[in-house]
């Protein structure tokens, strides 16, 4: 009851007709007759503009009334001198609406409980998506749990959550999306995929047998110092966050700042552009901690770095048009795979080489892992090609996480298939 | 038929008109779609269908008003069989018709060769009917059309914007032409502004936003847009030269922002 007529109150007072400043609401519980009656006298006294919100109803019933501020006195007074005690339940209305008020438009992004309850159809903010992992984490403890691999720039931390089903350092495979801070349909499909894996590890049989053998690591916000800047004051930003000396320019392009023909062609020399490859390979936190974790790791089978947008999948080069040693496979991989993505929605995507597909691009992901000895090296871009671009409507959040991961399953189940 | 040296694309939105303004009369109040859009493509994306040329993009036209009375452009639709656990699937946007155009770009400076063919698969008249429609519509709103960030950083647009939004990818669509080079491409990644001259004419200011490729900038476009059925369109624009600095993309403070309008306007 209070509930409605709060509404009505905020929906007057977001109408602007109504203001409720300094207006309190008070409760009384009559504990006599005779208090009873005098409570029930109030209604009567139409000058105090009284709202029952609870109206008399007997005795030990609690009356709660909203008292417009000019009636405070008056009514305290009166109460008072009638020895009618009450109590104070709200201090002042208009704040109370206002936080209420704030609450309601927050409200599709509020805090989920379960990742059950979390939106995946729409869009998040960092702090969303970290309290998501945890959630998923505290869910699925025996299959899910959260490394921190490094700091961002500005000092946030970067977390990638391993699935796995036991063993020890198993071969894996690695997933990374939102490299590329404004891509933002990547990171809403790494959350995507993070859940679908934990859904389906038992009983999708592919997944599974993937599981068995193979642990997946996931990194949803590869960087979030851009991230965190797309949404607050450049939705269009898409390099790191780090200052760069001698320039007032900000930030290096991540995906040219790995050690694999790094300053050369297809990459730029010049901080200000969005294709800085750094003052030197790893220069970027963001970048060295993966190159670590990778080399640390020593058994990842598989790794791919998921941008957008094109409607892509790409394997190395992107440096050299030198093909590599592994083309036929992993051309044969990519058929496969764009064939899985394009079976659910009839999304069309090419495949080839970063340098014959896309543009040539120095110092990029896949060409450094290609190089470590990491043969399943795969660059997807995913929806749209160029309508919405990287607005994409979060409508089509989901669509794409679900045709993208058919892909994926495919280059895991292959990776897992030719272990050796 | 086609030629490009130098360094693949990949294929972005690239010229597509001819040379020649009166090959396109017939089409000046229609607006076209991005090429390659992904739920046109489900057209054409049946195992049987042999693809396109890979340069000749197939285009699908629409009129403005169409562009506006579809309820959603995000619906997803296909032709082919499916498997069963799909979503729902409202229909596809309707077109004017589709084109092929290609693109010839030759070892000396000139500006590259554009041939276009286009088949109607809409009556003219029925065509002419929906531009004046949408004019009537735009022109008795009881407030001129102001808006920001088209679509917003969720990549909504508001249904009162849509109109002026079409307006925006045609009038874009028209500096990504003249902007293209064999090395450079574009896409239009959002309208950042939108103020309506009220007049006789629908007529625009905005501020637009192009992404460049493979450089990856944002640039920051200034265009005034003009229209009524039955003539051309009318674009005047000015591009930064460099990145506007903080406001879009990386790129930092520019001096050359500064922006009358002149020149290169263009009817079409």
């Amino acid at each position: 009851m209070r509930g409605l007529v709060l509404l009505a109150a905020l929906v007057a007072a977001a109408a602007g007709t109504e203001t409720f400043v300094g207006h309190q609401v008070l409760r009384i519980i009559p504990t006599s007759d005779e208090e009873l009656q005098k409570v029930q006298e109030l209604q009567d006294l139409e000058e105090l503009q009284l709202d029952f919100w609870l109206a008399p109803r007997g005795l030990g019933h609690p009356v709660d009334v909203r008292v417009p501020f000019p009636s405070l006195q008056p009514l305290k007074a009166h109460l008072e001198a009638n020895g009618v005690s009450y109590s104070i339940m709200i201090e002042d209305v208009q704040e109370l609406l206002d936080q209420e008020q704030m609450e309601m438009l927050r409200g599709r992004r509020q805090m989920p409980i379960t990742t059950n309850t979390f939106n995946y159809a729409s869009y998040h903010s960092l702090d969303e998506i970290y309290t998501f992992m945890d959630l998923l984490v505290a869910e699925n403890p025996n299959l899910v749990s959260k490394l921190e691999i490094g700091r961002s720039t500005e000092n946030r931390p970067l977390y990638v959550l391993k699935f796995s089903k036991g063993g020890t350092n198993r071969p894996a495979v690695w997933i990374d999306t939102g490299i590329h801070s404004r891509e933002w349909v990547t990171q809403a499909s790494g959350v995507w995929f993070a859940k679908q894996i934990v859904l389906d590890h038992e009983n999708d049989k592919d997944l599974a047998s993937v599981l068995d053998k193979m642990d997946i690591f996931l990194e949803i916000v590869t960087n979030p110092d851009g991230f965190a800047f797309t949404q607050t004051q450049n939705r269009m930003w898409r390099k790191t966050r780090s200052k760069q000396s001698g320039s007032i320019c900000v930030g290096v392009d991540p995906n040219r700042n790995w050690d694999a023909g790094f300053g050369g062609s297809g990459a730029s020399g010049n901080p200000c552009s969005e294709t800085y490859h750094g003052p030197y390979a790893n220069s970027e936190p963001e970048v060295k901690a993966i190159v670590d974790f990778v080399k640390n790791h020593g058994n990842i089978k598989a790794f791919v770095s998921i941008h957008s947008y094109s409607q892509l999948l790409l394997y190395p080069y992107g440096y050299t048009r030198t093909p590599v040693p592994d083309q036929k496979e992993l051309h044969e991989v990519s058929a496969k795979a764009v064939a899985a993505l394009s079976s659910l929605y009839g999304t069309n995507y090419k495949y080839g080489s970063i340098i014959t597909t896309i543009y040539q691009a120095s110092g990029g992901t896949i060409d450094w892992t290609y190089n470590q000895g990491i043969k399943y090296s795969f660059t997807f871009e995913l929806r749209d090609t160029g309508r919405y671009g990287f607005l994409l409507p979060a409508k089509q959040i989901v669509p794409t996480a679900q045709e993208t991961w058919l892909a994926l399953k495919v280059l895991m189940l292959h990776a897992r298939d030719h272990l050796n | 038929m086609l030629n490009r040296s130098g360094p693949k694309t990949q294929p972005w939105g690239t010229p597509l008109l001819t040379g020649h303004q009166s090959d396109l009369t017939p089409f000046t109040t229609t607006l076209w779609a991005q090429p390659s859009n992904h739920f046109f493509t489900q057209r054409s994306v049946c195992p049987s269908k042999p693809r396109a040329a890979s340069f000749g993009r197939r285009m699908l036209w629409e009129t403005l008003s169409k562009a506006l009375l579809k309820p959603s452009h995000q619906s997803i639709s296909s032709a082919c069989p499916l498997p069963p656990l799909r979503l729902s699937t409202p229909a596809l946007p309707e077109n004017a018709g589709s084109c092929l155009a290609t693109v010839l770009y030759r070892r000396t400076k000139s500006s590259p060769v554009v041939n276009i063919k286009c088949m109607h698969t809409k009556d003219q008249k029925q065509v002419q009917e929906e531009d004046n429609r949408l004019y009537q519509k735009i022109r008795h709103q009881t407030k001129p059309i102001i808006g920001n960030n088209i679509p917003d950083s969720y990549g909504h647009i508001e249904p009162a914007l849509e109109p002026a939004w079409a307006l925006a990818v045609t009038g874009s669509s028209y500096m990504m032409w003249e902007k293209s080079t064999e090395s450079l491409g574009y896409f239009l990644a959002q309208v950042k502004s939108v103020k309506q001259w009220v007049n006789d004419f629908i007529e625009f200011d905005y501020t637009v936003l192009l992404h460049e490729v493979p450089t990856q900038e944002i640039i920051s476009c200034h265009m005034r847009l003009t229209w009524l059925p039955g003539h051309p369109l009318k674009v005047k624009y000015f591009c930064a030269s460099e990145n506007q600095g903080l406001e879009d993309g990386s790129g930092m403070e520019s001096g050359s922002a500064a922006g009358i309008l002149h020149g290169k306007g263009a009817n079409f």
